[in-house]
């Protein structure tokens, strides 16, 4: 016993390096970021106070891109404009006639970016709305031109929205024009990955990608990106597809959760459905 | 004289509570003893981990962030040995886990591993020439890298995530924008030296 003690007292550096990298890899398999949720809202909460004391802090390293970003946005929201007048009568004729379902059916909540974190493999986005404000985890966050990403957390007045520039994206999406269905995922940089795409279907640089109906997480038809390029991955039958997302997320600054949860008993039953397929 | 402020602030934080006696016999007697000395990692672990997810972002070149926490762990085990620097690094890395919302356990593991290699060129009565010397940008580099290679591998392995694209990409930029950071410390030590 005494030569064990012995032994271990000589190689301690050794024994307590493989208790913690025991104890850290314990910990990684339980998994999830949002375990400690009580811990994780205070933590939130204050950071979301601090971050918000910092907000008006010019970041000089992106200033000169963002003004370059911030004058090509004007611009061609100058030219939306126009577009969008006359296409507003005409959907409202449309509308009418088709008795089609008002799509903002589903109450917004604008918020206010205060806070980012970029953290190597992660983008996530503070704002000020919290659960007091109704925001709850897994609602889609969306600006005025399409998809930002989903609540991860929320605490009472402050949230956090994990953007789809993340590694764990994974969204139903769909080409508009097409309708054919495909996952985009992020894999680094500003860009999204198209996959499952078949050779087959007519895709073109240009196309619009839109969330799926099949998405269990975000409702369907929120613009995600338009395809950028279109790659011919060899010995497989679908091509490999780069999305640019319509979403400027270097000047995103204010945006709005859409107050609808994904549907529990949809989730439920085809995680079910995984469960059992994995069992087998 | 704001540069002086500076480096008496950082000098205080950093290089006072640590283990030379020659440098502490001129600071109040409780600084030197070792609970002090912890508490104050562990103030300071927390207070970089909330610097690091708030403001290091001001600082980002294409979303590449230096890893403030990373050279602080490195610091402490160049001025305190293995086993000392494993056990704050796993604080750290816990800290910074929890404060970044990112999985529990991964930076810790990331960080143990960086500060048990670092405890190898650890040398009593040697902290100060360490670290005010260019041979701790070049601990920070190689640390830096073993650190983001287990993170990414660990972290990203299970996901659809390239590793070998992410890594090279995000670690190796990340580890040369560290080494970078790695310079403030290193002149701070190096000029109190010349003191």
């Amino acid at each position: 016993m005494l030569r064990f003690i012995e032994l271990i007292a000589r190689f301690k550096e050794y024994v307590i390096l493989c208790v913690l990298i025991i104890m850290s890899i314990t910990m990684m398999s339980f998994g999830a970021a949002t375990k400690l949720t009580g811990f994780r809202t205070i933590i939130i909460g204050a950071l979301g106070i601090v971050h918000s004391g910092v907000d008006n802090l010019p970041n000089f390293l992106t200033i000169t891109s963002e003004n370059r970003a911030l004058r090509e946005l004007a611009y061609n929201l100058n030219q939306e404009v126009l577009a969008s007048r006359k296409a507003q009568v005409e959907n409202q004729i449309l509308h009418e006639l088709l008795h089609l379902k008002d799509s903002s059916s589903y109450p917004l909540v604008s918020t206010k970016i205060v806070g980012r974190t970029m953290d190597k493999s992660r983008h996530y986005v503070v704002i000020d709305a919290g659960q007091q404000d109704s925001v709850a985890d897994n609602m889609a966050v969306v600006n005025y031109q399409g998809l930002v990403g989903y609540i991860f957390s929320a605490s009472p007045h402050y949230s956090i929205v994990q953007t789809i520039l993340d590694k764990n994206s994974r969204i139903a999406a769909r080409v508009r024009r097409t309708n054919v269905n495909g996952i985009l995922s992020w894999e680094g940089g500003d860009i999204l990955w198209l996959k499952n795409i078949p050779k087959t279907d007519t895709v073109v640089v240009g196309d619009l990608i839109v969330t799926s109906p099949f998405s269990t997480r975000f409702p369907s038809d929120i613009p995600v990106g338009k395809i950028a390029e279109i790659r011919d991955e060899p010995n497989t039958l679908f091509s490999k597809i780069v999305v640019e997302p319509v979403v400027r997320f270097n000047s995103l600054e204010y945006v709005m959760v859409r107050r609808q949860q994904p549907d529990v008993e949809r989730q439920m039953i085809e995680d079910f459905l995984e469960k059992k397929l994995q069992k087998k | 004289m704001y540069s002086s402020i500076g480096i008496f602030i950082v000098d205080t934080i950093m290089i006072s509570f640590f283990r030379n006696e020659a440098y502490i016999s001129d600071k109040p007697a409780f600084m030197s003893t070792p609970r002090v000395r912890y508490m104050v990692y562990a103030a300071t672990a927390v207070l970089l981990s909330a610097f690091q997810v708030i403001f290091v972002s001001f600082i980002a070149i294409e979303g590449v962030t230096p890893d403030l926490v990373l050279i602080w762990c490195i610091w402490v085990a160049l001025y305190e040995g293995q086993l000392v620097g494993m056990v704050v690094g796993f604080g750290t890395g816990l800290v910074f886990d929890a404060i970044a919302s990112a999985v529990l356990g991964s930076n810790a593991l990331a960080k143990v591993i960086a500060s048990f290699i670092a405890g190898y060129f650890y040398k009593e009565g040697m902290e100060r020439q360490r670290t005010g010397s260019w041979s701790f940008i070049l601990i920070v580099t190689v640390c830096g890298a073993i650190h983001n290679l287990i993170y990414y591998f660990f972290y990203l392995r299970p996901t659809e995530v390239n590793f070998y694209t992410f890594f090279l990409h995000y670690g190796v930029f990340t580890t040369l924008y560290t080494s970078v950071a790695a310079i403030i410390p290193k002149l701070i030590a190096s000029r109190k030296q010349e003191w």
